[in-house]
């Protein structure tokens, strides 16, 4: 079966500095795939090549067997590709109603007039954004302007926009940043959820979580795979134990 | 709905508007309430500051001034003046909204100072520095009562309008960009393209705005394009609020009865704005908007202070 | 009398070259003041990241401080050396009291404040000293002109080309080889790298603002004698300056130089032909810009 996305040499350089370095990595639907790796490895980086917000320095990136190299992030959604983001990148000044709203709106092919009728006109988004927004467990705070959510349930947010996308493949970046243990474990349980719905490529820094419930790892280290594999074996390998405790190899 | 009531009191105002000012005056409120509500679209609602609106309301004024001049009539004169100024804006804006911030406003203030050379240059077309005169108003809206009464009309037309953009998604695309333009890109929306449209619809109405100010005193003086009346533009938006719909529309009625009102006072009048700005600026950026909202909480806590 | 076709036509090519020349002489004298002014602007924008709406202000204050000192002590000098420090305590004024309080409040803020403080500024040019405007001669010894070989050129200008030169080379000077000057570049290139270098940024903030300022005020007096003294002086200039930039690049110090001198040059060589179009040209060159290379000239951001 053809993975959902596939990744090529993706590289990138900052002037000189390699970021990245010749990335191959497969995507296979319905997976939760990880991508592990101390500080500094290149993982938001990483994230950033594939949704458009940083250009390639070289390799190439296919979705479902569609070259998307270099794609701008706003032609990801429409494809089928959503993402989080490290730091919350929400819209502050409108509710958590209209964030989900909106990012729904965006997703698929809207014709010019659609963007000038009103609210009410859309009872399919209306209904699902209310469902999402449910599913996160942020109904009780759906007409709360987004500045005013505490970190927790920003990250809720964060993680309810980009499904608002109506993805097919979601990046999620570091969705469990700075949560509370009882957070992280709702979180947890939350994408646990959303896998064989969705495809979903994580970012992680917390080793519980991403042994719990990812079906492949990917480790990255100074911007190169150095592991790849299910998680009982990345967690015997003795080369990511290294990069782990610094010793290079 | 809070918008059907703010809606009333408006149609309250625009009532009783001509008793209680000349209908002149009045009706140039009316004419900047458009230019302050449609700059709102883009300053306050896209947070797209520009400093040249008023080179689509000199184009629109002297489009229409024109047509009027040669005989085209009223209905045909204003959608060109205001199909001209759209044009227009949406090659500057095409290149404006490349840039973002600075390089932005820097742009637009270029554009703006570009269209008012052109104008003071073309003698022949526009007058020059002696501006447009003897722009004729159709028979029907000669005397001043019927002249505000269109406008009236006219003005409701654009607010309906622009409130309606305004609650659609496109105005939630817009408020996107404002909020986070990154993260409106991705989650799909190309802020390029939406940053445009927010321009085009902007200068449009107020290009609107200019066709109909051509006919008000008959004259399109030049200063109408002058980089000044952008900034001009740019106090009525702060004074009245930039955070609400309605607020800007404050601002348009405060900046024309400031500017009458100091005219009288002292030659210098100008600088009289220039301090009304200045305190606005540095103490209420939110404008009367903020000062009633101030207002109001002081009036609660006050009420809630007696009878404890 | 009746000269020879030929000697006709050679007698107007001759002067067309004469003609050519001098206004290239003038355009580069108007180049520098546009430079000096666009520097001025170029260190505020890339250090504030403000456009100074009230540049022109100052510049046309440089002016008339330089006309009222010069009248009162006779001396043109004096009043160069003089005017610009008194503007730019004007500059101090606005970035303390305006500028730096409205920092938390967003650049766009200071921007509007900027504005109202043109608009006050040039309302008060009028309230000192009147409506109409004035001219001010050159002093003494640099009136008149000086036999070039080719041409014969007003003194004065010679003196400003080779003055805003010296200025620019001092200024190139400060801002590259000295410590201060490079505090000032880092601001440029990034901010919150200079507070955390432990320097404190409102400091620079006013130095920047003031140099800028005096820059303004020493253009406004240098160009007296050339283009005498209007309240408008201001306003006109402004949307210059503002061309001047954006075809330079914002950003650029090198660029913002050139650029003025360009824009300078071709406005003077345009008055040869058309004289109707020495200010549309400029925003010809501010839209072939912004067609051709929209980072301006030398930009980067």
């Amino acid at each position: 079966m053809t993975p959902i996305l596939t990744c090529k040499g993706v590289s990138k350089n900052f002037g000189g500095v390699p970021a990245v370095s010749n990335v191959d990595l497969e995507v296979h639907g319905g997976h939760i795939h990880s991508i592990i790796g101390p500080n500094g490895a290149g993982k938001s980086t990483f994230f950033n090549l594939i949704s458009g917000e940083v250009p390639l320095t070289s390799g190439s990136v296919y979705f479902k067997g569609q070259e998307i190299t270099n794609f701008l992030p706003h032609q990801l959604p429409h494809l089928g590709i959503s993402r989080c983001f490290q730091q919350t990148n929400v819209f502050p000044k409108l509710t958590v109603y209209e964030n989900v709203w909106a990012a729904m709106f965006a997703r698929g092919n809207k014709g010019p007039l659609d963007f000038l009728r009103k609210a009410a006109q859309f009872p399919g988004i209306n209904q699902k954004s209310e469902d999402i927004i449910e599913e996160v467990g942020l109904s009780h705070k759906m007409s709360a302007r987004a500045e005013t959510l505490s970190h927790g349930q920003s990250r809720m947010l964060e993680v309810a926009i980009t499904l608002a996308g109506l993805p097919t493949l979601m990046l999620l970046d570091e969705p469990t940043q700075g949560l509370a243990p009882e957070a992280t474990h709702e979180m947890t349980q939350l994408i646990r959820r959303l896998a064989g719905r969705y495809t979903v490529l994580l970012i992680e820094h917390k080793m519980h979580l991403i042994m719990e419930i990812s079906d492949i790892i990917s480790v990255l280290n100074l911007g190169k795979i150095i592991a790849e594999g299910k998680p009982h074996e990345i967690q015997k390998n003795a080369l990511v134990q290294d990069a782990y405790l610094g010793r290079l190899r | 709905m809070r918008n059907t009531y703010l809606l009333l009191i408006c149609f309250g105002f625009v009532l009783i508007g001509p008793f209680v000012l000349p209908p002149t005056t009045a009706a140039e409120m009316l004419i900047f309430g458009i230019i302050a509500v449609s700059t709102n679209i883009m300053v306050g609602y896209t947070g797209l500051l520009s400093f040249g609106q008023a080179s689509f309301f000199g184009i629109g004024a002297y489009a229409c001034g024109l047509m009027l001049k040669a005989g085209v009539p009223l209905l045909l004169a204003i959608p060109a003046g205001t199909g001209l100024a759209l044009l227009i804006a949406g090659m500057v804006g095409y290149f404006c909204v490349k840039r973002t911030g600075l390089y932005f406003i820097c742009l637009t203030f270029a554009f703006n100072q570009m269209f008012y050379f052109i104008a003071y240059v073309w003698t022949g077309v526009t007058g020059g520095e002696d501006g447009l005169p003897g722009i004729p108003r159709p028979d029907l809206i000669s005397d001043p009562v019927s002249f505000y009464v269109f406008i009236a009309v006219l003005f409701f037309i654009c607010l309906l309008a622009m409130l309606r953009i305004i609650h659609s998604p496109l105005g939630l695309a817009f408020r996107l960009i404002r909020e986070n333009p990154s993260r409106a890109a991705a989650v799909g929306y190309n802020v390029r393209l939406f940053k445009w449209f927010s321009f085009i619809i902007a200068s449009a109405f107020t290009g609107l705005a200019g066709t109909v100010y051509a006919m008000l005193y008959s004259i399109v003086p030049i200063d109408q394009i002058h980089w000044l009346k952008s900034g001009d533009f740019i106090f009525m938006l702060l004074f009245g609020g930039t955070g609400n719909f309605f607020g800007p529309l404050i601002g348009a009625v405060g900046y024309i009865w400031l500017s009458d009102t100091f005219a009288v006072i002292w030659a210098r009048w100008p600088l009289l704005m220039g301090i009304v700005f200045l305190i606005v600026v540095l103490h209420l950026r939110g404008g009367v908007v903020e000062l009633i909202g101030r207002a109001y909480r002081f009036a609660i806590r006050e009420r809630a202070e007696a009878t404890a | 009398m009746w000269l020879g076709f030929q000697t006709r036509r050679h007698y107007c090519e001759l002067s067309m070259t004469l003609l050519i020349i001098s206004q290239i002489l003038n355009g580069l004298a108007t180049g520098m003041l546009y430079a000096l002014l666009a520097v001025g602007l170029t260190l505020i924008l890339g250090v504030l990241n403000i456009p100074n709406f009230a540049h022109g202000a100052l510049y046309a204050f440089g002016a008339y401080f330089t006309f009222m000192i010069a009248s009162f002590t006779e001396s043109f000098y004096l009043a160069i050396l003089i005017a610009p420090f008194l503007v730019v305590l004007i500059g101090f004024l606005i970035e303390s009291q305006g500028v730096r309080r409205l920092y938390a409040a967003h650049h766009d803020y200071q921007l509007l404040f900027l504005f109202a403080v043109a608009l006050i500024l040039q309302e008060l040019i009028i309230v000192f000293w009147g409506p109409v405007g004035f001219s001010l001669l050159p002093p003494d010894d640099l009136a008149g002109a000086v036999d070039l070989g080719i041409i014969i050129y007003p003194k004065y200008r010679i003196a400003l080309l080779i003055f805003s030169a010296l200025v620019i080379l001092a200024l190139f000077f400060f801002i590259n080889k000295t410590d201060l000057g490079a505090i000032l570049r880092a601001g440029i290139e990034n901010r919150e790298m200079v507070t955390v270098l432990g320097i404190d940024i409102n400091r620079v903030f006013l130095l920047t603002f003031g140099l800028g300022a005096y820059l303004a005020g020493l253009a406004g007096g240098l160009a007296t004698p050339i283009l005498g003294l209007t309240p408008s002086m201001g306003l006109d200039i402004l949307p210059i300056c503002f061309v001047v930039v954006v075809v330079a690049g914002l950003g650029s110090i090198p660029g913002a130089i050139i650029a003025g001198i360009l824009v300078g040059l071709s406005q003077s060589i345009t008055t040869i032909w058309w004289p109707e179009a020495t200010n549309v040209v400029i925003y010809v060159m501010m839209g072939l810009t912004i067609i051709l290379r929209p980072q301006g000239l030398f930009g980067s951001r």
